[in-house]
C-alpha cells in the first residue's frame, strides 16, 4: 500500500515553474531515493509534498487523505517530517533545544523518543547542550535528522542530508538512514549517489523537472542512458 | 478667502518641496528618514539667524538678503547630514530611522535650550519678508509666486535628476542594493549623496517658511509637525512617485487645514482635546493608506522608456527565492 | 559620582524592560517597532486607570504605594497586551499576509505612534498625572541619593528580565519563540504556528513595555509623551547589545542609562569649572545618540550581534 503519492505535479518559484507534471509513489515502510542533476527540482519536489512550495497543478495524497496545498504546520502534524537540504537546524538552539522544537506538535513519551535520536546518533548526546550552530558540518545533518524523526513522522523526507559530508561520513549517514527506514520509518530521500543502497530499493531520476526514468536501484545503476543523465549533468 | 486660499498654497508649496525632498531619500533611494524636519529646522534657522537684524537676543543678524541666504539654508543641514551619514548609514532600515530621529531630537533640544544661539522658546521674531513692505494686503498671493516658483523648480529638477545616469544609479541602489555593489557602484556612495541632497532641498523649505512667517520658534518643528505629516504626504500620493507626492502635499495639507475648520465647531470643553483630534486624524489616514492602497493614489512612477517598460514587464527576476541555482 | 550611578542603573533597568520588548518584535517579526514607546506610555496610563478604580491599599514597607500598585501594574500589563494583540491583528497581520517589507512595518508602527498618543491625550488630557505623592529620597553614605520606590524598581525590573528571560531558554512556547527568529520555515516544518508565536512575542513586548512605564510613572508623572523620549534609549539599547540578543538588551539598556546620568553629570562638572553655562540635563537624550555613533563606529553590528543590524 503507498503512503505518499504524487500525481502530476507542477510547481515553482513566481511565474518560474521547477517541476513538470511530477508524478511519483513510495509504499509503506519504504525507501525511495531520488537522484539527478543540479537544478532538475528535486528539491523543489520535497518541497511541494511538505507544502513549503505552492502546487500549481496535480495531487499529493498522504495516508489515504489529499494534503495538496495544506499549510506546512498541517501537513507535518499529520506524520509528515522534512528535514530541508540548507538551513536545516535552528543555529543558535542547543543540540537538545532543536530536538525539542522537533516535538513541538506532539509531546507525548518524549524521553523514549529523545533516546531513539541517540540511539542512532549517539555522538550527539555528549554534545546535547552545545549550540548548534557550533558543530561540524556532519554532526548539523545528524541534529537536522534527528530534528526530523522527533516528532514521530510516518514518512521522513530527506533533502541530501549527504550534502558536503566527507565521504566515509556520507557511507554513515546512509546506513543511519537505512538503520531509521528499518525500524519503521518510510523514507523518501534526494540522494548523491545510488551505489550506497541494496539493489532492491526504489529510485527515480528526475531531470529538468520531469521524471526520466524509475525503477529499482538496480535498474537505474544499470541503465546507461541514466548514468549518462545523470554524471553528465 | 482669497488670503486664506493664498495661505494654505504657500504652506502647500513649502511642504511640498520637502516631500519631494524626502521622496528622493525614501522613494527613490530607500533611505528611511525620519528626521528630514531636523533639516527644515536647519534650514529654518540658519535663514533666520543669516538675514535677521543684529540683535543682542541671539546669534546672527548679518543681514544677508533673502534669496542669497536660502544657500546657506541649503548648505547647513547638507552639511549636517553628511558628518551625519558617515556612522548613520552603516545602519539600515529602522536603526537607521531612528538615528535620524535621534538628529531631530538632538537639534530640537539645541534650538530649545541654547539662547544665545537661537533664543530658545521664545523664538526669533522680524525675520525679513520680501518686499513685505509694498504689498502688506496681498502678501500670501505674493509669497505663492516665490514658494510656488521653488516647488515647480524643484518638481522639474528631481524629474530630471532621477532619468540622469547618476539618477538612475540611485534608484537601482534602492532596487537591490547587492545588484548595485556588483556592478562596481558604490552604494554607500549614493545613498550619502542622495541623503545629502534631500537634506539641501528640506533646509530650502526651512528657509522659505521663516521668511513666509517672519517669525520661527522650536514649537513648529515637532515629529509631528515636521517629519510625520511629510511623510504621510509622501505615503498618500505614492513613493517614488514626483506628481503624487505634490498631489499628496496639497491633499494632505489641505486635511490637516481643513481639521482645523472642523474643531472650530466643538464645545469648549473638547477644544483643548481637538489637537489631538487632528493629530489621531493624521495617524489614521497613514494607517488606511497602508491597509488599503500601499502604493498610494498614484502608485510607483514609470521611469523607464516603454519599450524598456514591456522588457521589464516579461522579464522574470532570477534572483527570486529558490531557483534553479538553490534547487541543486 | 556614585550618585548618577545609581541614578542610571534605575533609569537601566527601565530602559531594558522596553528594549527587550524591541529586540523581540526586531528578532520574530522582523521590523523595529517605533510605536513601543507609546506602548510604554499606554502601561503607564492603564496602571492609573486600575490604581484609581481599585480601593485604596495604604503603602508597606517604606514605599509610597501598597498592594495594589502590583494588582494594578498586573492589570495594566494584561490590558495593553490586548490593545496591542488587536493593532497587530488588525494591522500588522495585513501586512504579513501581503508580505510587507520591514521598512513598510517600521512606517506604520510610525504611524500608529500618533494614533495612540493622539488617543492617550484625548481619554487622559494632556495635563500630567500622579500614581501618588512623589517620595522623598533617603541619604546614603557617599552622596548617595535614593527613594525606596527605587529599590521596588530596580527590584521589579530585575525578576521580570529574570522571568522572561527563563521562559524563553526553558519553556515549550519559549523555545518555538526562538526557533522561529532563528529559521521560520523549519519552525514551521517542526509544526510551530508562527501566527502563534506572534501573537506571544507581542504578549511579551508588550507586557514588558507596560510594567517599564508603570515603573517610571512611579518616579515621574505621568505625560502623553512620556514613553516617546524612551524610544531612542530603547532602540539605542537594542543596537548598542545586538539585535535578537536578550543578554545585549539586558546590557545595551544598562549602559544606556548610566552613560546618560554619568556621562551628563561629568560634562555638567567640566562645563561648570569652565564658566560655561550649559545645561547638561536638558541633553541628557541626547547622550544615547552619541552612544550609538560611537558603538557604530567601533561595532558596526553592536556588542552581541548575531545578525547584521
Amino acid at each position: 500500500m503507498n503512503i505518499l503519492e504524487v500525481e502530476e505535479i507542477t510547481s515553482g518559484y513566481g511565474s518560474m515553474d521547477v517541476l513538470f507534471g511530477v508524478s511519483a509513489e513510495i509504499e509503506e515502510e519504504g525507501l525511495v531515493a531520488i537522484i539527478g542533476p543540479n537544478g532538475a527540482g528535486k528539491s523543489t519536489l520535497l518541497k511541494a509534498v511538505v507544502g513549503a512550495v505552492q502546487a500549481k497543478k496535480g495531487r499529493i495524497t498522504f495516508k489515504d487523505q489529499e494534503i495538496t496545498n495544506w499549510p506546512i504546520e498541517k501537513i507535518v502534524k499529520s506524520g509528515l517530517s522534512w528535514v530541508p537540504q540548507d538551513d536545516h537546524i535552528f543555529p543558535t538552539l542547543s543540540v537538545a533545544e532543536n530536538l525539542d522544537v522537533g516535538a513541538y506538535s506532539y509531546q507525548g513519551n518524549y524521553e523514549s523518543r529523545v533516546e531513539r535520536v541517540w540511539s542512532f546518533f549517539p555522538q550527539l548526546k555528549d554534545r546535547m547542550d552545545q549550540t548548534a550552530g557550533d558543530l561540524s558540518g556532519g554532526q548539523q545533518q545528524m541534529v537536522a535528522v534527528g530534528r526530523g524523526l522527533m516528532s514521530e513522522p510516518d514518512l521522513l523526507l530527506l533533502d541530501e542530508p549527504t550534502a558536503g559530508l566527507a565521504p566515509n561520513l556520507i557511507q554513515m549517514m546512509y546506513k543511519k538512514i537505512e538503520e531509521i527506514n528499518e525500524s519503521g520509518v518510510t523514507v523518501l530521500l534526494v540522494a548523491q549517489s545510488l551505489e550506497t543502497f541494496r539493489a532492491s530499493k526504489r529510485g527515480y531520476l528526475l531531470s529538468s523537472g520531469e521524471i526520466k526514468y524509475s525503477g529499482t536501484t538496480g535498474e537505474l545503476l544499470g541503465n546507461e542512458e541514466v548514468q549518462d543523465l545523470y554524471f553528465g549533468g | 478667502m482669497i488670503s486664506y486660499i493664498s495661505s494654505y498654497l504657500v504652506m502647500a508649496s513649502i511642504y511640498g518641496i520637502m516631500a519631494l525632498g524626502l521622496n528622493f531619500q525614501w522613494g527613490f533611494s530607500g533611505l528611511m528618514n525620519f528626521g528630514i524636519g531636523a533639516s527644515y529646522m536647519l534650514g529654518a534657522y540658519t535663514a533666520a539667524l543669516l538675514s535677521a537684524a543684529p540683535t543682542p537676543e541671539h546669534l546672527g543678524g548679518f543681514g544677508v538678503p533673502f534669496p542669497v541666504d536660502l544657500i546657506g539654508a541649503a548648505l547647513i543641514p547638507a552639511f549636517i547630514a553628511f558628518l551625519i551619514g558617515f556612522p548613520a548609514l552603516r545602519l539600515k532600515g529602522g536603526p537607521f530611522a531612528i538615528a535620524t530621529l535621534a538628529i531631530h531630537e538632538t537639534i530640537y533640544l539645541i534650538v530649545h535650550n541654547e539662547m544665545w544661539l537661537t533664543n530658545g522658546v521664545w523664538g526669533i521674531r522680524d525675520i525679513t519678508r520680501p518686499l513685505y513692505a509694498n504689498i502688506p494686503q496681498r502678501y500670501d498671493t505674493f509669497f505663492l509666486v516665490i514658494a510656488g516658483g521653488f516647488l515647480i523648480f524643484f518638481y522639474f529638477f528631481f524629474k530630471k535628476l532621477v532619468r540622469t545616469p547618476w539618477g538612475r544609479v540611485v534608484r537601482g541602489v534602492k532596487g537591490d542594493e547587492d545588484m548595485a555593489l556588483m556592478s562596481g557602484k558604490h552604494a554607500w556612495s549614493y545613498k550619502m549623496q542622495s541623503f545629502v541632497l534631500g537634506s539641501a532641498v528640506a533646509g530650502v523649505a526651512g528657509g522659505l517658511y521663516v521668511h513666509y512667517t517672519g517669525f520661527v520658534s522650536p514649537t513648529t518643528f515637532t515629529p509631528l509637525m515636521a517629519t510625520f505629516i511629510v511623510w504621510l504626504m509622501v505615503m498618500v500620493g505614492g513613493s517614488g512617485n514626483n506628481k503624487g507626492v505634490l498631489v499628496g502635499a496639497f491633499l494632505v495639507w489641505g486635511v490637516w487645514t481643513g481639521s482645523e475648520f472642523l474643531t472650530d465647531f466643538f464645545p469648549p470643553f473638547m477644544e483643548t482635546r481637538a489637537g489631538f483630534m487632528r493629530m489621531f486624524l493624521m495617524g489614521i489616514i497613514l494607517l488606511i493608506v497602508i491597509l488599503i492602497r500601499p502604493q498610494g493614489i498614484f502608485g510607483k512612477e514609470r521611469i523607464l522608456p516603454r519599450y524598456l517598460r514591456s522588457i521589464r514587464e516579461n522579464y522574470t527576476p532570477s534572483t527570486q527565492e529558490g531557483g534553479k541555482t538553490n534547487n541543486r | 559620582m556614585l550618585g548618577s550611578l545609581v541614578n542610571g542603573i534605575i533609569l537601566g533597568s527601565i530602559i531594558t524592560l522596553g528594549a527587550i520588548g524591541v529586540t523581540l518584535v526586531a528578532d520574530i517579526l522582523n521590523f523595529f517597532n517605533f510605536a513601543h514607546g507609546a506602548i510604554f506610555t499606554l502601561g503607564a496610563y492603564f496602571t492609573y486607570l486600575y490604581l484609581n478604580l481599585l480601593p485604596e491599599t495604604g503603602t508597606m514597607f517604606s514605599l509610597s504605594f501598597g498592594p495594589g500598585m502590583i494588582l494594578a501594574i498586573g492589570l495594566s500589563m494584561i490590558s495593553t497586551s490586548v490593545v496591542v494583540v488587536v493593532f497587530d491583528k488588525i494591522i500588522f497581520r495585513t501586512l504579513r499576509r501581503r508580505n510587507a517589507s520591514s521598512l513598510f512595518l517600521g512606517l506604520t508602527s510610525l504611524g500608529l505612534v500618533f494614533v495612540m498618543k493622539a488617543g492617550i491625550s484625548m481619554i487622559w488630557g494632556p495635563q500630567v498625572h500622579y500614581y501618588g505623592p512623589i517620595q522623598s529620597a533617603i541619604n546614603f553614605p557617599l552622596g548617595i541619593k535614593v527613594k525606596p520606590d527605587e529599590f521596588f524598581i530596580v527590584a521589579a525590573s530585575l525578576i521580570l528580565v529574570l522571568v522572561s528571560y527563563l521562559f524563553l531558554k526553558y519553556t515549550r512556547l519559549g523555545k518555538a519563540m526562538r526557533a522561529t527568529s532563528d529559521n521560520v520555515t523549519l519552525a514551521r516544518a517542526s509544526g510551530v504556528e508562527t501566527e502563534k508565536i506572534v501573537t506571544w512575542t507581542w504578549v511579551m513586548s508588550a507586557s514588558l513595555a507596560a510594567m517599564g512605564g508603570s515603573l517610571y510613572g512611579i518616579e515621574v508623572q505621568l505625560r502623553p509623551t512620556m514613553g516617546w523620549s524612551f524610544l531612542i534609549p530603547m532602540f539605542v539599547a537594542v543596537i548598542v547589545g545586538g539585535v535578537g540578543s536578550f543578554g545585549g538588551a539586558l546590557l545595551g539598556g544598562m549602559i544606556i542609562g548610566i552613560s546618560e546620568e554619568l556621562v551628563t553629570s561629568l560634562l555638567q562638572d567640566m562645563f561648570l569649572s569652565l564658566n560655561m553655562n550649559v545645561i547638561m540635563s536638558a541633553y541628557k537624550p541626547a547622550i544615547a545618540f552619541v552612544m550609538v555613533i560611537i558603538i557604530l563606529l567601533v561595532r558596526p553590528h553592536g556588542i552581541f550581534g548575531k545578525k547584521g543590524a
